[in-house]
């Protein structure tokens, strides 16, 4: 589980670079702690901190993924974050 | 509450009450009174529902369908529970979820946004957020599903029926899109539905399975559907609901080598014309795909290559 952070870092070249990476960890660590397990190295997201459990946060084309201990399995926590977090759509229908 | 509704939307639940006062606040966060919230309790004990949704009794834009179970001494079939709802709304735009699910109200904004762009639009959906509640399984182990949040933004407009016919047929070597067109998870408009419910006898369904039933007979009609990868609503899967089993492995496997069983045998994609033709009910083909696939990948390690298919 060590490499998780790394790793997925590593899958996701070429769909989602590491500029965006940080913006994903950066809008999660807006609302929630974050704590990875692995530092990574990235311009950043050197401030999230606030260590309540371990969790793995990864992005996979333009899916964040992460752990659902960090919304402790519940529904309410999830929507509030989510909700948030997703972009408003744009409307240029095509 | 305004006399024109814009949008309603509609919770059917039965003996589920765990996560109702989740869904219906987050809808009601809105700060629009051109909304409404109706809830159609099918339960055994309706106090439990009421007492979930106390704090909303005063909202003018919320109300409860009255539960008839213990007056009647019969439990709605989900067919009757939503055709409630939907007998209830008045409003311009519709949208079901689940009593586990949460609609996000940022699509009442949408909606209003996108209707002067593509005024002929009958059909918006968008692809829902999937969340397992809880860590644990009920037997203790952990799911280890993760949150998901998809950060697309931008609105498509897809053929309906194109998209119908990838989903029943799955032509290409990868996953067809799903349901595209859906009252289910997504906002359909009210003179679509109505034009279904008087082409069918005044019935909104014709089947139980309600999502699939409506969905489909839309998607059939309409030329043209909105799809938005911006996700407006969170598919929630706790220990009662019925997709709870997706997540474990094992029940995953046994059913697919049940249904392989069943099957015995599968000639290819003519049979789905059989099928269809055979007035087959809607969710075989929701697990066809899933299982051929399966199949498919086991032969092609087993021996190498070759796309036959066999009994086991």
């Amino acid at each position: 589980m060590n490499n998780f952070v790394n790793t997925l870092i590593w899958d996701c070249r070429g769909q989602a670079d590491e500029e965006s990476f940080a913006w994903y960890l950066a809008q999660i660590g807006r609302f929630l702690p974050i704590f990875l397990r692995q530092p990574i190295n990235l311009s950043g997201v050197r401030w999230l901190g606030g260590v309540r459990e371990p969790v793995f946060v990864g992005v996979q084309g333009d899916t964040l993924a992460f752990d659902r201990r960090l919304v402790e399995g519940d529904l309410g926590r999830f929507a509030a974050l989510a909700f948030r977090m997703v972009p408003p759509p744009m409307y240029c229908v095509g | 509450m305004s006399a024109n509704i814009f949008h309603t939307l509609i919770v059917p639940t039965r003996n589920r009450p765990e996560y109702l006062s989740v869904t219906v606040a987050t809808y009601l966060a809105s700060p629009h009174d051109d909304i409404e919230c109706l809830v159609c309790d099918g339960s055994d004990a309706p106090d439990a529902v009421l007492q979930a949704l106390s704090g909303f009794l005063s909202d003018p834009r919320f109300r409860l369908i009255d539960n008839t179970v213990q007056t009647t001494g019969i439990v709605p079939s989900m067919q009757a529970n939503w055709s409630r709802g939907l007998d209830a709304a008045s409003s311009r735009w519709l949208s079901v979820v689940g009593d586990d699910d949460v609609l996000d109200p940022a699509l009442i904004e949408y909606l209003r946004l996108l209707e002067p762009r593509v005024p002929q639009i009958e059909a918006v959906n968008w692809f829902s957020m999937q969340f397992d509640i809880g860590l644990h399984d009920e037997d203790g182990c952990p799911r280890l599903m993760p949150a998901k949040i998809p950060m697309g933004h931008q609105t498509l407009i897809v053929d309906a029926r194109t998209t119908l016919m990838q989903e029943l047929t799955w032509p290409k070597d990868k996953k067809p899109p799903g349901m595209v067109v859906s009252l289910y998870h997504g906002a359909i408009r009210r003179s679509m539905l109505e034009r279904i419910r008087a082409e069918r006898e005044d019935r909104w369904f014709r089947f139980q399975i309600v999502d699939y039933d409506l969905g489909w007979s839309i998607a059939a009609r309409i030329g043209q559907a909105v799809l938005v990868q911006r996700p407006f609503s969170i598919n929630g899967h706790g220990p009662k609901s019925n997709s709870w089993a997706i997540g474990k492995l094992s029940a995953r496997r046994e059913r697919s080598q049940q249904w392989l069983m069943e099957a015995k045998r599968f000639d290819g994609w003519s049979d789905i014309t059989a099928f269809v033709e055979a007035g087959v009910e809607p969710d075989f083909f929701h697990t066809l795909p899933m299982a051929v696939y399966g199949f498919r990948q086991a032969f092609v390690a087993s021996e190498g290559g070759g796309i036959r298919y066999r009994s086991t």
